[in-house]
């Protein structure tokens, strides 16, 4: 199965640091280019965990307000800091809600599938992974968003989660077995 | 996380499988139960990790398991290409505080300055301290 590589990946540490010196000096519109820097990788995590864009917006930009707020206490990766954030703005907002039945506003997200009946079935297919990620419990539908949504290596998460490689795989064994279970009568 | 799925939008399976978990009151369980699963077969855990070819994976009745994931991931892979509306950057710019980030630094990096009322004080005190060591001391 193919994964795109992950964006936070890349080594911008230096640079990172530099720009949160400017911002620290003053220079407020620095943090543009942060937001800009990481926003799309931290977005499509929240979407995915919280199944809703509006929820994954207001997430984000409390995520970056905080960050903005905390900027000074950045040790190590700047990216890695954030992440964290926003991963623990997804459960909180995971713990304060029941489960319920949340889709994407299909308006929000550009087609791009040729026939109406195809894009349908994508629709729905898209729909039905959304109830059944909502299924999941948090800490088996984060480790596979992280896996499968954003592509990143075991390794990568166990750093990120700081938990173990052999913990998240489990994990992400679990919730295939899970989805597979859930969405195989109709899809298989 | 107990087995309180919705029944109304999957598939049939999804349907039976909740119909199985609620023969037992939930008080009655003795751990939480997680939602249904299936099987998964070790070549296509690997598969799906990147580890091994797909032809590996398709061995004997697997090959259904495969091209259950490969739809799936023409979905996932829209997902992976979903960008942060335009409009969001701006938002977050303007509801950030207009002044620089706070530099919170610890008590013990910090500058004092040294007056000649603190320093009378502090002097003070050592004595106090010192005289009240010599007297325990020598008692």
């Amino acid at each position: 199965m193919r994964t795109t590589e992950p964006e936070l990946l890349v080594d911008q540490d230096d640079s990172d640091q530099r720009i949160i010196q400017r911002v620290l000096a003053g220079d407020r519109d620095e943090f543009t280019v942060l937001i800009t820097r990481y926003s799309d990788p931290l977005y499509r995590h929240a979407l995915c965990m919280t199944g809703s864009p509006d929820v994954a917006e207001d997430i984000l930009q409390l995520s970056f307000i905080k960050a903005y707020q905390h900027l000074a206490e950045v040790r190590g990766r700047f990216d890695a800091w954030v992440f964290r954030i926003v991963a623990n703005g997804c459960k909180d907002w995971l713990k304060n809600i029941r489960r319920s039945h949340l889709s994407y506003d299909e308006d929000d997200q550009p087609s791009g599938y040729a026939t109406p009946e195809e894009e349908l079935d994508r629709t729905e297919l898209r729909s039905d992974l959304d109830i059944a990620l909502s299924s999941l419990p948090a800490s088996l539908r984060e480790a596979f968003v992280m896996k499968h949504v954003e592509g990143r290596s075991y390794e990568e998460m166990a750093d990120l989660l700081g938990t173990t490689v052999g913990a998240l795989k489990m994990r992400v064994h679990r919730a295939r077995e899970a989805l597979q279970a859930l969405l195989e009568e109709k899809y298989a | 996380m107990f087995d309180d799925l919705h029944s109304d939008a999957l598939g049939e399976g999804r349907k039976r499988d909740s119909g199985r978990h609620r023969e037992r009151p939930l008080a009655d369980r003795e751990v939480p139960l997680g939602p249904p699963s299936t099987t998964i077969p070790d070549a296509v855990h690997a598969w799906l990790d990147g580890t091994t070819p797909e032809r590996d994976a398709r061995r004997g009745e697997w090959s259904r398991d495969v091209d259950f994931w490969k739809r799936l991931d023409d979905d996932l892979a829209k997902r992976r290409h979903m960008r942060t509306p335009a409009h969001l950057s701006a938002q977050i710019m303007a509801a950030i505080p207009q002044h620089a980030p706070q530099v919170i630094t610890p008590w013990w990096r910090r500058e004092f300055v040294v007056t000649p009322s603190s320093a009378i004080v502090t002097a003070a005190a050592l004595m106090a301290v010192a005289a009240a060591g010599a007297v325990a001391l020598m008692r």
